[in-house]
């Protein structure tokens, strides 16, 4: 690959990887203000006892910043990516159970501003997936390099 | 994977702990916590048995699709959604009786288009009391 194309490649992975840490941390701090709120959006799924989605409403949108700044700041970043991508994961398994079931619910992804409009929100979820296991790939690829 | 996993461990172990130490202190200090108990009414919220101790005083809307209501509804009640809010509107006005309360359900504990509709029954309509049925029309296929 010629060093303009190099060069090209490293500003899309940075733009990747801002945007990535972008989404996670606003849709982490849509959530830490109201976890009340969060927590009827993840009982909406049925997957979770109550106690568990008690706890899940108030630690994953700490989780999701933390995450996001780690991948930002690049502080922790492959430890970041993988959690994202572990979360990404548990994420669409539940959507998709949800659109399986037909469960008429707000998806709690950014707050609760958000009814869940299936097909698109498992499009998102695929391709932050995929953008995760990109920066995570060419993390290892560089690493693997250096 | 397992090369990378065994590599960064340590990292998401520090990640996972350290959003821990919010949560501990959100578990402290937020006001705005879920309900350790899961019966507990949110404000605005009322239980079907309250609502039906009301009999004929209630009136009841249902904020689902067309298509739900179509199939079952509480026996009553006046379709109302957002998708539909302008067409819809009119039934309730006419069916709406000043001595009646608001009674509005969605189909479960965990859908929002009941307390959506609520709010705007109480700040456009000017509409007083409007309640939340906790549950919705699972707590009426229930009863």
């Amino acid at each position: 690959m010629g060093r303009v194309a190099t060069k090209i490649a490293l500003w899309i992975l940075i733009v990747l990887r801002l945007a990535v840490g972008g989404v996670f941390i606003y849709a982490g701090a849509t959530k830490i203000g109201s976890p009340a709120a969060f927590y009827t959006d993840i009982q909406a799924y049925r997957i979770l006892p109550h106690l568990a989605a008690w706890g899940m409403a108030v630690y994953l949108p700490w989780l999701e910043i933390f995450c996001g700044l780690g991948v930002v700041f690049k502080l922790c970043y492959r430890g970041a990516l993988l959690s994202l991508l572990i979360l990404m994961i548990v994420f669409t398994i539940a959507l998709a159970s949800g659109m399986a079931r037909g469960l008429d619910i707000s998806c709690g992804c950014f707050g609760s501003i958000t009814d869940v409009h299936y097909p698109s929100k498992l499009a998102l979820n695929l391709c932050l997936t995929i953008v995760i296991g990109v920066l995570l790939k060419s993390e290892e690829r560089l690493r693997a390099r250096d | 994977m397992n090369r990378l996993l065994q590599s960064v461990s340590g990292q998401v172990f520090i990640l996972w702990a350290a959003a821990l130490v919010p949560t501990v202190l959100a578990c402290l200090y937020h006001p705005r916590l879920p309900d350790t108990n899961p019966q507990v009414l949110q404000k605005g919220e009322i239980l079907l048995d309250t609502a039906l101790a009301w009999g004929t005083g209630v009136l009841w809307v249902d904020a689902r699709s067309a298509a739900d209501y179509a199939a079952d509804h509480v026996p009553g009640a006046v379709l109302l959604n957002e998708d539909q809010w302008d067409a819809q509107i009119e039934q309730l006005v006419t069916t709406w009786t000043p001595d009646q309360r608001v009674v509005v359900y969605c189909s479960s504990l965990a859908c929002r288009a009941s307390h959506k509709v609520a709010a705007r029954l109480r700040d456009e309509m000017g509409l007083d009391p409007v309640y939340v049925l906790k549950n919705g029309w699972d707590a009426w296929r229930q009863r």
